[in-house]
């Protein structure tokens, strides 16, 4: 019986070890499946994803080398050219530096190449086109089995992904991206490669009315602020008046102060923020919303890079013809306590409205004080910089155009749209490397049509001038009879910083 | 010795048979079994990843077409999005942007979708003027998108250099507002067991499955900022812990912001 027990318990070991043998190869089996499934899966959403971060990181590289141009005051070329970025041959017709291949990531897996161009131009300022590559390598991928369409027998692998498994596409396809240059090109890994393009524009000197980062006192008690748009015309008061038509453009004379120091004599038509302050509308004359948790800070002004500018002529200076706002003729003074006057050019005499003024641009840097008479005639749009204190009376400030641009033209003949007349003229004070403070005394008689960006100055309006224009500053001092009327056709000035205005996807 | 002998030569007995028949026919059902339980299990287990891809693959698609969009709009289903995007080619050349300093900010376009800041419309009317739009006969079957302009808009007819009829009537009244003219138009819906992403009228099938794909996307616009919020679920084979418990438990989540957000 027991002999008989022991053959009974052979039979049933080999039953039992096909059957653990049958049912592993299936488990294993839908392991394999799965698991690879995974990994192929995984991999593809990973390096799609990283792709486009390392695409991201080489348009940051190029963001923060564009805002260099702010705090360095060179040219673009210069700038690039110093921090070792190369000259790119494409896109045309450039100039354009590369940087790259940048490696980051685990065994060095991604990398980013991007190029700068200027490619394009908003009120004389450059704007900045970067254009990134991230390239993701997808070690381990199988270079076959995949599939970009989606239907009942294939899964759409790369459908959207398109990953290179032996060559690159797009060189093969596109080339530079235009078609030029196209190319087989072998990758050493599976890749998947993303390309992003940005602009970087400038982000402009005059946002608003008024700024003072420091303090606010003002305006004076029988002055007042507000605002009007001078493609209307004339400055004409009408803050008080809701049926007037251009009332609405009269209540924007915005206050902001970087600081909980604010003083208010006279009324204020317009918004009014502070950092910190106190500011309410009771016992104040202030039209619009108050808010008392706006903190800002404004850079300091770097001097530009006077490489290439001419020594200016004392007394007059005439802008020659050809001028634009991208290329203004440039200057450098010593000081202009001497008074200047600055002649434009008009309309060649064949062409429509000929022998009119035309809209005529200079840049001056003056190393020193800015004093005496300044007399810009009509058509000149004069930007001075100027590395130390600033006095004059308002007469001693003659902007001869006019609000509305009437008669004054482009240089085709057609009618000028700078509206602005306190646009064409716009002083920066430069701020002193010393850390020291510059000042800005404007003293009566006479008003003056001007934009004043001095954000490490003391600007202070003494007696009864009023301006006409845009003010930065560090501390605003206005009393007597000081007024300030904010141009909203003032938009722009110079760039202090940059900013990401459109995004796209290459999605070849 | 020799019964012993004789009696190890004979066969099973009639009992042994059945019990040993018994088990081995219990053995062959408990594999069967398993190997049709495997199997489902497999199937299930590469369909939930199948699927799954999916949900990522409907995600990356519409992280990628949000991101670069100047404005996105969801149905009130939030079944089907549509996607105002740069129309950034020419054939198979990059454009150069344009860029324009406005009051309201500055304003990147490329040149076959420009974009206007003084667009002007009424309420119940399909009539919009720009002083700027400098609009030509090429512009007729261009795409509209702005505030209160319908989604799927398009130029019908060209008065002058001013002004156009739209396909649709403005939904409000509109002064100096931001409209976009020429862009790409990319539409996400639900068609059968597909989900389909259309491209200026070409419909690609980017993802398929029985399962129930369901994507659902909010817009959410804030003063400063847009971007998407969306969810996508699907039913599993698995079906032990009830359909509504299965579904909630494969949803996957994004959220994508505006890059070029552009409202006016």
């Amino acid at each position: 019986m027991k002999k008989s027990l022991q053959k009974q318990s052979g039979s049933t070991m080999i039953y039992a070890l096909l059957t653990i043998v049958i049912l592993s190869l299936i488990a294993a089996n839908v392991l394999v499946n799965s698991t690879t499934r995974y990994n192929v899966s995984s991999k593809q959403v990973k390096g799609w994803k990283e792709a486009l971060y390392a695409a991201e990181a080489g348009g940051d590289v190029a963001f923060a080398e564009v805002r260099k141009l702010v705090t360095t005051g060179l040219p673009f070329s210069a700038q690039f050219v110093a921090d070792g970025w190369t000259v790119s041959a494409s896109p045309t017709p450039g100039p354009a530096y590369v940087k790259g291949p940048i490696t980051l990531g685990e065994n060095n897996s991604l990398s980013a190449t991007v190029t700068v161009d200027s490619a394009t131009y908003t009120n004389g300022y450059a704007c900045y086109r970067i254009r990134s590559v991230g390239t993701a390598k997808l070690f381990g991928l199988p270079r076959v089995g995949m599939d970009d369409r989606m239907n009942s027998t294939t899964k759409g692998d790369s459908l959207i992904r398109k990953i290179d498994f032996k060559y690159d596409h797009f060189l093969a396809r596109y080339g530079d991206g235009d078609g030029n240059n196209t190319t087989i090109q072998a990758v050493s890994n599976p890749q998947i490669a993303r390309r992003v393009e940005t602009v970087a524009v400038p982000q402009w000197s005059f946002t608003g009315a008024l700024k003072a980062t420091a303090s606010f006192s003002g305006p004076g008690s029988a002055g007042w602020i507000d605002s009007y748009d001078s493609k209307n015309g004339a400055y004409y008061f009408a803050a008080n008046n809701p049926l007037d038509p251009h009332y609405s453009d009269a209540t924007n004379g915005d206050v902001a102060v970087g600081s909980s120091s604010f003083t208010e004599f006279g009324p204020i038509y317009g918004n009014v923020t502070t950092n910190g302050g106190n500011v309410t509308h009771s016992g104040a004359n202030i039209s619009g919303t108050i808010d008392n948790n706006v903190p800002f800070s404004i850079p300091p002004l770097v001097k530009p890079d006077t490489t290439g500018y001419l020594p200016g002529t004392a007394g007059t200076l005439n802008v020659p013809a050809g001028t634009t706002p991208s290329t203004p003729a440039q200057y450098v003074y010593s000081s202009l306590s001497g008074g200047l006057t600055i002649n434009g050019q008009n309309v060649l005499p064949l062409l429509p409205n000929g022998g009119k003024p035309a809209e005529t641009y200079v840049t001056i840097v003056v190393n020193g004080d800015v004093g005496g008479t300044i007399t810009i005639e009509q058509g000149v749009n004069a930007k001075i910089y100027f590395t130390g204190n600033f006095s004059d009376k308002g007469n001693d400030l003659v902007n001869n155009n006019v609000d509305g641009a009437t008669g004054i033209y482009n240089v085709d003949g057609t009618p000028s749209t700078d509206y602005s007349r306190a646009g064409h003229m716009q002083f920066y004070g430069v701020s002193p490397t010393d850390g020291s403070t510059q000042t800005i005394n404007i003293t009566s008689p006479g008003n003056v049509w001007a934009t004043f960006y001095a954000p490490s100055a003391d600007l202070s309006m003494i007696g009864n001038p009023d301006i006409f224009g845009a003010i930065v500053c560090k501390n605003f001092t206005g009393n007597g009879n000081t007024g300030f009327h904010y141009d909203k056709e003032i938009i722009g000035g110079i760039p202090i910083d940059y900013q990401v205005a459109s995004y796209i996807e290459d999605v070849r | 010795m020799k019964r012993k002998h004789l009696h190890s030569a004979t066969g099973f007995t009639v009992a042994e048979l059945l019990v040993s028949v018994a088990a081995g026919a219990f053995v062959l059902a408990a594999v069967t079994l398993a190997s049709v339980a495997l199997q489902k299990s497999f199937s299930a287990a590469d369909n939930f990843l199948g699927t799954q891809m999916q949900q990522i693959r409907i995600v990356d698609y519409l992280s990628r077409d949000v991101r670069r969009s100047y404005i996105v709009t969801a149905s009130s289903d939030l079944k089907t999005i549509t996607c105002i995007i740069p129309n950034y080619f020419n054939g198979n050349v990059r454009s150069t942007p344009t860029v324009r300093t406005t009051a309201t900010g500055t304003v990147v376009s490329y040149p076959k979708s420009r974009t206007v800041t003084d667009a002007v419309t009424t309420s119940g009317s399909a009539t919009l003027t720009s002083s700027t739009a400098a609009f030509t006969s090429a512009d007729i079957g261009a795409s509209v998108a702005g505030v209160n302009i319908p989604t799927g808009t398009t130029i019908q007819s060209v008065s002058n250099s001013t002004t156009v009829t739209l396909s649709a009537d403005a939904t409000a009244s509109t002064s100096n507002a931001m409209v976009t003219f020429g862009a790409t138009t990319v539409v996400y819906s639900i068609s059968g067991n597909s989900i389909v992403r259309t491209e200026n009228g070409v419909v690609t099938n980017i993802a398929s499955s029985t399962d129930s794909l369901l994507p659902q996307t909010t817009d959410v616009i804030l003063s400063n900022t847009q971007y998407t919020t969306t969810s996508i679920t699907f039913q599993p084979i698995f079906t032990s812990g009830g359909a509504a418990a299965e579904q909630s438990g494969t949803t996957v989540f994004a959220t994508t912001y505006l890059r070029n957000k552009r409202r006016g």
